[in-house]
């Protein structure tokens, strides 16, 4: 099973997808494992800390504190993560993890060539798609930036296009899109003109 | 009219190439119309009703939603940003369907 939740900044977003996870493992998933992957670095390239990422890791921390999650750090390499049967798993957040494949020294998102992008685009979806067809439940965090406007540098459309095309993959199979709006979900229901049907899911 | 909205990379392209005859006249990014008629010192409201009125076969406007970040510090880019908007609820206010594309997914939401 896979869910993408998105959202925008301060959405509550996380809030949603971490209850959900929970939900997931308790109603349907208790004898699997309840995972928790976080993306996040706390460390810049130099070493030093980053306060703010600290500071927003801490926040996420103590939301997820009791509801049962094992945390596994994951900045770059989704691949490894390993999950069976019954396992459910929120990866937070997929924004985070393709900034940290394309601009940390461990990524692996180097090449501006479009087919090695998207070579490199699936060696994120893949492992995500395979877990989802094959595990409990998978949950992905990302993120709603693509409303900003205005011009931006050729480097931030370069992340945004391929923030869009993963989060596009991923939407194609998932089992259930969510968007969360002032804490709200709303399931992104996509209609087919086809059929004619005036129906928009009674979501909206 | 059909009026497509979404942000930037949500396939609003493909949606509109999978759902819609090929002899539709498509008009694609029409924010950034809008960005050129404001440049060039037009009204962009006026342009987009003069478009509506002159197309006469089965139409298609695809547009990003680009209100969503935070103010611009440039004083076009706030213009810009703002006209769009208003160009936005014309269109999707004479359209006969309004889909909303998200993650590739298409939300009619008119």
């Amino acid at each position: 099973m896979l869910y993408l939740i998105t959202g925008g900044s301060g959405s509550g977003k996380s809030e949603y997808a971490e209850n959900l996870a929970v939900h997931m493992h308790k109603t349907q998933f208790s004898c699997g494992k309840l995972f928790y992957v976080a993306t996040m670095c706390p460390y810049r390239s130099s070493g030093e800390i980053d306060a703010e990422c600290e500071a927003r890791i801490k926040r996420h921390r103590n939301m997820r504190r009791e509801k049962g999650f094992s945390t596994i750090e994951c900045y770059c390499g989704i691949r490894r993560i390993e999950a069976r049967d019954h396992d459910v798993i929120l990866v937070e957040c997929m924004s985070n993890l393709l900034a940290n494949e394309m601009y940390r020294e461990e990524g692996h998102i180097r090449s501006k060539g479009a087919e090695e992008e998207e070579e490199m685009r699936e060696a994120i979806l893949s492992p995500l798609l395979d877990l989802g067809r094959k595990i409990g439940c998978v949950i992905v965090v990302t993120n709603e930036v693509f409303s900003e406007g205005t011009k931006l540098p050729e480097e931030t459309e370069r992340y945004l296009g391929m923030l869009g095309a993963i989060n596009r993959g991923l939407a194609k199979e998932a089992d259930c899109v969510t968007e969360v709006v002032c804490g709200i979900p709303v399931t992104v229901p996509g209609v087919d003109l086809q059929k004619g049907s005036l129906e928009c899911g009674g979501h909206w | 009219m059909v009026f497509i909205i979404g942000g930037a990379y949500q396939g609003k392209t493909d949606y509109a190439r999978e759902h819609f005859k090929e002899d539709c006249t498509v008009v694609n990014q029409y924010h950034l119309r809008v960005r050129e008629q404001l440049r060039a010192g037009l009204d962009p409201m006026q342009e987009a009703k003069r478009m509506l009125s002159s197309e006469k076969g089965e139409l298609v406007i695809i547009s990003d939603e680009i209100g969503c970040g935070l103010v611009p510090v440039d004083v076009f880019e706030r213009e810009y940003r703002e006209k769009s908007g208003r160009v936005n609820c014309y269109f999707a206010k004479e359209a006969d369907q309004v889909i909303r594309v998200v993650c590739g997914i298409g939300s009619r939401i008119k």
